[in-house]
């Protein structure tokens, strides 16, 4: 009984401590539905994109990263740049968690 | 002989025809300078319905041009574009010689044009971009130029393929909010010599304003648009030459206002445009353009 509990409370704390990076974009640039497949495209191939979901009103490209998943930034605005945009502002975000 | 001088009769009549297709990216009618994203592809579907038919000399002639234009574009990287353009034609003209009507037609692979888009100015902000491209490349003369029926041997316009190379060039310049775009384009055709003729070089100057019909605000999850499209299409054509001798029934102004609709999507553009002549000044007994419609999808790949 005293295993089983540690195990939980092991399990809680290690499942706590794993980091959900999830990003929030803002791209300038972005004025059409055709425009945005491309950012969709090129950042869903990343390594540990889970999702992109692009908000084209307010200029918006949500990330959703794999448990423990990181973007770095450069990797990020490369992508952006090759789709033929521009990366304003990379926010980490916890609104998918 | 008699064959010879009716087959020089013909040329002479349609010469002022010079159909050219252009490769069209986004508004309906001429390029844009939106971008193609780095190793990805656009493929355009274009189906071209051309009729000319005021004619101003006895021959009453008729034609009407059918084009299916296959466009690929690919992005080298996030500036620079390069287009092939690859279009079937039939062709079909009917006029009366002496006493009698005659039908003269042709398909096949027209001419295909290559070029290459350069994007210099890009100036982004939050739902709107401003850019300006430049553009140059060939037509090479991948049609055939030398088809014939039982008249002999068909006129230089009525044939698929010209036989000549020809350059162009241009700059193009795009506002695009997420309202409305707006689309400039002026370019320059520098037409080459094939079998003793040589088209007239030309001018065109076009304009295109897009403005959102659907949805009237945007949504957190809106997808589609449609696009109210006005454009107009202006050119200046100086006259052909045929073995070196200008003719004077060839060239001119020519002017055209151009409503249509684009449904656009993530992935795909259908859309479709009527050009209507609304001013034609017009060399000598060159004939007049009736309409030309242009209907047509493209695809994100």
């Amino acid at each position: 009984m005293k295993k089983t509990v540690m195990l939980i409370l092991l399990l809680s704390v290690f499942s706590a401590l794993a980091e959900q990076n999830n990003y929030q974009l803002q791209v300038n640039g972005l004025a059409c539905p055709f425009c945005e497949y491309n950012i969709q495209k090129k950042l869903s191939k990343l390594d540990g994109v889970m999702s992109v979901e692009v908000i084209l009103k307010d200029s918006q490209v949500n990330v959703r990263m794999q448990e423990g998943k990181k973007l770095p930034e450069a990797q990020i605005k490369q992508e952006i740049t090759d789709a033929g945009f521009t990366l304003m502002a990379v926010r980490k975000s916890d609104e998918e968690k | 002989m008699k064959k010879n001088r009716f087959t020089h009769y013909i040329l002479l009549l349609v010469l002022p025809l010079m159909l050219s297709i252009h490769a069209k990216a986004a508004p309906i009618t001429f390029n844009t300078a939106l971008p193609v994203a780095k190793e990805s592809f656009i493929n355009r579907e274009q189906f071209v319905f051309k009729r000319f038919k005021k004619d101003k000399s006895l021959a009453d002639r008729d034609l009407s041009v059918n084009a299916l234009v296959s466009v690929v574009a690919y992005g080298v990287n996030s500036k620079l574009a390069v287009f092939a353009a690859l279009p079937y034609v039939q062709k079909d003209m009917s006029l009366t010689a002496g006493s009698s009507r005659i039908s003269r037609s042709s398909s096949g692979l027209a001419d295909s044009k290559f070029f290459a888009r350069y994007t210099f100015l890009q100036k982004d902000q939050r739902g709107q971009t401003l850019r300006l491209a430049a553009f140059a490349g060939v037509k090479a003369p991948t049609g055939s130029d030398r088809q014939s029926d039982r008249f002999g041997i068909l006129p230089v316009p009525l044939q698929s393929g010209s036989g000549s190379w020809d350059n162009f060039a241009g700059l193009v310049v795009t506002r695009q909010k997420l309202d409305y775009q707006i689309d400039f384009q002026l370019s320059y055709n520098s037409a080459g010599k094939a079998n003793q003729f040589r088209a007239g070089n030309q001018w065109n100057a076009d304009a295109s304003f897009q403005y959102r019909l659907f949805p009237k605000s945007l949504e957190r999850s809106t997808k589609h648009f449609v696009y109210a499209v006005l454009e107009a299409n202006y050119s200046n054509q100086n006259n052909n030459r045929i073995m070196a001798i200008k003719d004077v029934n060839s060239g001119g102004r020519l002017l055209y206002l151009s409503p249509g609709l684009q449904y656009v999507t993530r992935k795909y553009i259908l859309e479709a445009a009527i050009q209507i002549p609304v001013q034609q000044d017009l060399n000598g007994l060159a004939l007049e353009s009736d309409y030309i419609m242009t209907t047509g999808f493209r695809i994100n790949f």
